[in-house]
C-alpha cells in the first residue's frame, strides 16, 4: 500500500513539471511581447528595454526556464508583472474561497446526484426515472454563467432573499454553490444510475433476492456498496474539475477567487501570475486525485488483493502486509 | 403511476423551474415617472445629461455615513504614476493631492498643493508649495517630494515620455518648498500632464521606507483619505483622513469596489449593495431613462474614451489616399454604432474627443458603396478580393465592430480577415504590422489633444507607421508641442484633426457615453467625462 502511494504521489510530481514546462513554454512562445503589454506599445525603446531586463526576458529560454524551476522548488512563485505582489501569497489569499465553493458544490452534489441515480436506477424506466433522467441532461447542457445569472435575477433581484455578489456571508455561497454544482449533480446522477444498473443485474443481487433478502437491504448493503466505487473516481474528478473551472461563476458572482485572479492575469498578459494559477490548480486536481486513489484502493478489495500479492512475492513478513491492508 | 417516496427530485425540479420563473418575469414594484432635469453639473466641460426616476420601493442596505461606489476594472497598483486604470485614479484623487489641477469647465490651471507657480523664463518653472500640507502619516510634505514625484513620473511606463523634457541634473530645491523646474526642450503640454492625477504628490521618505511593491499597496498621500484596506479582487475602503489640510471629506468611509460584468454591476445596484455604479451598458442606460429604476439618478455625457479605425501604412495598398478613403465610404457608420452600442455610444466625428481642449468637429464619412467602388477601381483594386486586409481584434463589442466592417467592405469587394485574439496577442499583431487595419482605444484623461493623439506619434513601429510619409503631418505636431499660447495651440491641434480627416489617416468611430446611476439620497456627487472622481464632498 505504501508503493501504491508513492508511486501515485511520484506520478504527481512529474505531472506538475510537465504541466509546468507546458505552461512556461506557452507563454514563451506566444508572439506577443510581454513588455508591450507591461509598459505599452508605444513606451519608448529604452523604457521597454529597461523593464526586458527588469524582469530577466532577456535572457535565452533554458535560462528562464531554469531560473522558475529554481523558484517553485524553493516554494515561490515569483513575482506578479502587473501587481508586483507575490504570486504564492495572491494565490493563497483567494485559494480557501475558491476551495469552499468548490467543496460545497461537489458536497451538493453527492449528496443530490447519489440518491437520484439510485432512484433512477431502482426505478427504471418508470416516469421517476424519466424525470431524474431528463433533469441530469438538463444540469449537463446548461452553461453555468447562464444559470448563475438566472438564479442572481431570481433570488437576489427579483426575491431579494439572497446577494447578487460576493461571499462575505455564508448566505452569499448559495447561489454560486448551485451554479457551480448543477453539473456534478447531473453527472453523478448517471454514474450512479448507471453503475447502479449494471450491479443490480449482477448474480450475486439475483441470489439474496432469491433468499428472500429485502429490496431496500439488497440496495443499500449489497448493491450501492458495490456501485459506489466508479461513483468515487468521478466525484473526486468533479472536485477537480470544479477547482479548475470557477473562472467563470467567479466573474458572475464578483468572488475573488484563483479563477478570477487568473482571469485577470491572461488580460494583463500577466505570465507568473497565469504559470502560478494554473500549475496551482494543477497541484489542486493532482491532490484531489492522489486522495482518490488512496481510497479507492481502501475501498476497492481488488487493489487491495493487487498490492497484498506484489507484497507476498517479495517475501514481506506477514504482518507488514496485514497491517498495510487495515 | 409508481409512488415518488423521495422528495430530491422534487426539490431540484421546483428549484430549477422557480429559479427559471423568476427570472422571466416579477421584479420590483414599478417606479415612478422619470424626470428629464437641465441640470448643468459642476465638474464637467458640458453639462452631463441627467435623468432622475423618483418613488418606488427602494430599501437602502448599504450604511449611512459610508458611499459605496462599484467600477469595472481593478487597478494593479496604488501608485499614481504606475495606474493605468480609471478606477485607480478615483482612489488615487482621494488619497493624494495634485501639485496643480484642470478646472474642468474652463481648462484653466490653478493650484492645489501650490501656492504659485510661473515659467521664470521659456526653460524654468518655479512652483511654491504651501506650508501646512502634511501627509496622512504627519511628516510634512517638501519641495523634495515634488521632486520625486517628477523622477517617477520620468520612468512610468505611461508618462515618461511626457516628463522628458525635464532637465533633472538642474533641476533643484532652493528651500523645503521651492522647486525649480529645468526643461531641455520647450514643452507646451507640460502643465496638463502636470494637472493630471497621475502626478499627485508622493512621499520620498515613506516611499524609500517601504519599497515600491508596499507603496503601490498601501499608499500615503496628502489627499482628504486614506486606504485602510485593499480586499484584493473586491474593494478597496478609505477613511476620512481627520488631519487633512483642506476641507475634509464629508463621508466617513468610501469604499471603491470592483464588479467586472455589466449585468452583476447593475443587479448589485439595483438590489441595493453599492450606492453607485460607472460604466452602464446601453440596455440599462435605456431602462433607466425610461424610470424602470426607482430612486436613482442616471448621469451621462459624452465621455473621453474614442475608438478610431488605425490604417497600417506599411501596407502598401493604404498608403494610397483613394484606397483609404474607399474604404471609408464602404461603411455605414452611423448604423453601425447605433447597432452595436446602442445607448452607450455616439458616432464620433473628430479623432480627439469632443470633452478634449481644442477638439474640432471635422465630419463623418458618408455611407456611399458606389463612390467607393469607383475609388478602389481607380487605385486598381476593382477586382473583388483584389484588396485583402487583416485585423486582429479580442473577443466582445470590437469584434462585432470589425465583424460588421468586413460585411460592409465584402459589399465593394474588399475581402478583410479577423483573427480574434486576446488583448496582448492583438497588441503584438499591432506592433509587428500583421494588423493591417484595426481598431484602436484611447481615453484622454489630461483632455489635452496632445495626449489623445499620442499614438500616432510615439516610438513604436505601429504609431510611427501611422503617420509615416504625412510630412505636414509631423511638422504640426512638432508645432502643437513647443506652442504656448492657447489661441495658437488651438489653431494648430484643429488643422491636425482637419488633416486627418481630409487625407482619411484614421477613421473617428465612436466615443462612448460615460455613464453613472447614483441613488438620489446620494448629495454632492460630481460626475465627470474621464470617469475619475472626486468623492471628498459626497454625503451619502
Amino acid at each position: 500500500m505504501a508503493k501504491y502511494v508513492i508511486k501515485r504521489f511520484l506520478m504527481m510530481i512529474l505531472v506538475l513539471f510537465g504541466v509546468l514546462f507546458v505552461v512556461f513554454s506557452i507563454n514563451y512562445i506566444s508572439p506577443v511581447d510581454p513588455v508591450d503589454v507591461i509598459v505599452g506599445a508605444d513606451a519608448a525603446p529604452e523604457i521597454k528595454e529597461m523593464k526586458r531586463q527588469e524582469l530577466g526576458l532577456d535572457q535565452p529560454y533554458w535560462a528562464q526556464l531554469g531560473n522558475y524551476i529554481k523558484q517553485v522548488l524553493t516554494g515561490s512563485l515569483g513575482t506578479s508583472w502587473n501587481t508586483k505582489t507575490d504570486v504564492m501569497n495572491d494565490i493563497l489569499t483567494r485559494f480557501p474561497t475558491t476551495l469552499k465553493m468548490s467543496i460545497m458544490a461537489i458536497a451538493l452534489a453527492t449528496a443530490v446526484g447519489i440518491p437520484l441515480g439510485i432512484i433512477s436506477a431502482v426505478k427504471q424506466n418508470s416516469l421517476l426515472d424519466y424525470i431524474c433522467t431528463f433533469l441530469a441532461l438538463i444540469g449537463a447542457s446548461m452553461p453555468s454563467f447562464w444559470l448563475g445569472l438566472m438564479l442572481i435575477i431570481g433570488f437576489s433581484l427579483n426575491l431579494g432573499w439572497l446577494p447578487a455578489t460576493g461571499v462575505a456571508t455564508w448566505q452569499g455561497y448559495i447561489l454560486p454553490v448551485i451554479a457551480i454544482g448543477i453539473y456534478p449533480i447531473a453527472t453523478i446522477t448517471r454514474t450512479t444510475r448507471a453503475s447502479m444498473l449494471e450491479v443490480i443485474r449482477q448474480d450475486y443481487i439475483r441470489t439474496a433476492r432469491a433468499k428472500g433478502m429485502m429490496e431496500k437491504k439488497i440496495i443499500t448493503k449489497h448493491a450501492l456498496k458495490n456501485a459506489l466505487i466508479p461513483v468515487i473516481t468521478i466525484v473526486g474528478m468533479q472536485l477537480g474539475f470544479v477547482l479548475g473551472g470557477v473562472m467563470v461563476i467567479e466573474a458572475v458572482f464578483n468572488i475573488s477567487g484563483v479563477g478570477s485572479l487568473l482571469k485577470m492575469a491572461i488580460g494583463a498578459k500577466d505570465n507568473p501570475t497565469i504559470t502560478g494559477c494554473v500549475l496551482f490548480s494543477s497541484f489542486a486536481m493532482c491532490t484531489v486525485n492522489l486522495l482518490v486513489d488512496i481510497l479507492y484502493a481502501f475501498i476497492d478489495p481488488r487493489i487491495k488483493a493487487q498490492y497484498a500479492k506484489s507484497g507476498k512475492k517479495r517475501g514481506k513478513p506477514a504482518g507488514q502486509g496485514g497491517q498495510l491492508h487495515a | 403511476m409508481k409512488k415518488t417516496r423521495k422528495p430530491a427530485t422534487l426539490v431540484l425540479s421546483m428549484l430549477l423551474l422557480l429559479s427559471m420563473l423568476l427570472s422571466a418575469c416579477g421584479g420590483p414594484a414599478a417606479p415612478g415617472p422619470s424626470q428629464p432635469v437641465d441640470d448643468s453639473t459642476p465638474g464637467s466641460q458640458a453639462p452631463m445629461d441627467t435623468t432622475t426616476a423618483v418613488g418606488g420601493d427602494f430599501v437602502r442596505k448599504t450604511g449611512e455615513g459610508t458611499f459605496t461606489i462599484a467600477y469595472d476594472e481593478e487597478p494593479a497598483t496604488l501608485e499614481p504614476t504606475q495606474i493605468k486604470l480609471i478606477a485607480g485614479w478615483t482612489i488615487s484623487n482621494m488619497v493624494f493631492d495634485n501639485i496643480i489641477a484642470m478646472d474642468p469647465e474652463t481648462g484653466e490651471i490653478y493650484g492645489v498643493l501650490a501656492e504659485s507657480f510661473e515659467y521664470t523664463d521659456p526653460y524654468t518653472l518655479e512652483i511654491k508649495m504651501k506650508d501646512n500640507i502634511c501627509f496622512s502619516n504627519g511628516t510634512k510634505a517638501t519641495s523634495d517630494d515634488m521632486l520625486f514625484t517628477l523622477e517617477r513620473l520620468s520612468v512610468s511606463s505611461r508618462f515618461a515620455s511626457n516628463y522628458a523634457c525635464i532637465d533633472f541634473d538642474n533641476t533643484t530645491c532652493p528651500d523645503d518648498l521651492t522647486l525649480v523646474i529645468k526643461f531641455k526642450e520647450l514643452y507646451a503640454p507640460f502643465l496638463s500632464y502636470l494637472a493630471h492625477p497621475a502626478a499627485a504628490l508622493e512621499s520620498r521618505a515613506y516611499f524609500e521606507e517601504v519599497g515600491e511593491d508596499g507603496y503601490s499597496r498601501n499608499p500615503i498621500g496628502t489627499g482628504a483619505y486614506t486606504v485602510e484596506s485593499w480586499d484584493a479582487g473586491e474593494r478597496v475602503t478609505l477613511k476620512r483622513n481627520d488631519n487633512y489640510w483642506g476641507e475634509k471629506g464629508t463621508c466617513e468611509t468610501i469604499i471603491i469596489r470592483f464588479i467586472l460584468e455589466s449585468t452583476t454591476r447593475m443587479i448589485e445596484y439595483e438590489t441595493g449593495g453599492v450606492d453607485a455604479i460607472y460604466n452602464l451598458s446601453g440596455t440599462d442606460i435605456d431602462r433607466m431613462a425610461a424610470g424602470e429604476i426607482s430612486n436613482s439618478v442616471l448621469y451621462t455625457k459624452q465621455g473621453e474614451n474614442i475608438s478610431v479605425l488605425e490604417m497600417y501604412k506599411g501596407f502598401e495598398p493604404l498608403q494610397n489616399k483613394d484606397v483609404r478613403l474607399a474604404l471609408a465610404h464602404a461603411v455605414d457608420w452611423e448604423a453601425l454604432v447605433d447597432t452595436v452600442y446602442g445607448s452607450s455610444a455616439v458616432l464620433a466625428d473628430s479623432i480627439v474627443p469632443p470633452d478634449c481642449l481644442y477638439y474640432k468637429s471635422t465630419g463623418v464619412y458618408d455611407y456611399d458603396p458606389g463612390l467607393s467602388r469607383e475609388l478602389l477601381a481607380g487605385a486598381g483594386y476593382g477586382e473583388p478580393g483584389s484588396l485583402q486586409l487583416k485585423t486582429y481584434v479580442y473577443a466582445g463589442t470590437e469584434e462585432e465592430v470589425c465583424e460588421i466592417i468586413q460585411a460592409f467592405l465584402k459589399d465593394v469587394g474588399v475581402t478583410m480577415d479577423i483573427e480574434i485574439v486576446d488583448i496582448p496577442t492583438m497588441i503584438g499583431a499591432q506592433v509587428s504590422g500583421e494588423c493591417t487595419f484595426g481598431l484602436s482605444n484611447s481615453t484622454t484623461t489630461s483632455r489635452d489633444p496632445d495626449q489623445a493623439i499620442s499614438s500616432s506619434r510615439q516610438t513604436s513601429d505601429y504609431g510611427i507607421a501611422v503617420i509615416n510619409g504625412f510630412d505636414d503631418l509631423q511638422a504640426l505636431y512638432d508645432a502643437g508641442a513647443v506652442e504656448e499660447d492657447p489661441e495658437a495651440r488651438r489653431e494648430i491641434y484643429e488643422q491636425i484633426q482637419q488633416y486627418y480627416f481630409d487625407e482619411c489617416v484614421r477613421i473617428p468611430v465612436r466615443v462612448m457615453i460615460v455613464s453613472y446611476a447614483v441613488r438620489d439620497y446620494v448629495e454632492g456627487f460630481q460626475p465627470t467625462s474621464s470617469g475619475i472622481l472626486t468623492l471628498a464632498g459626497v454625503n451619502s
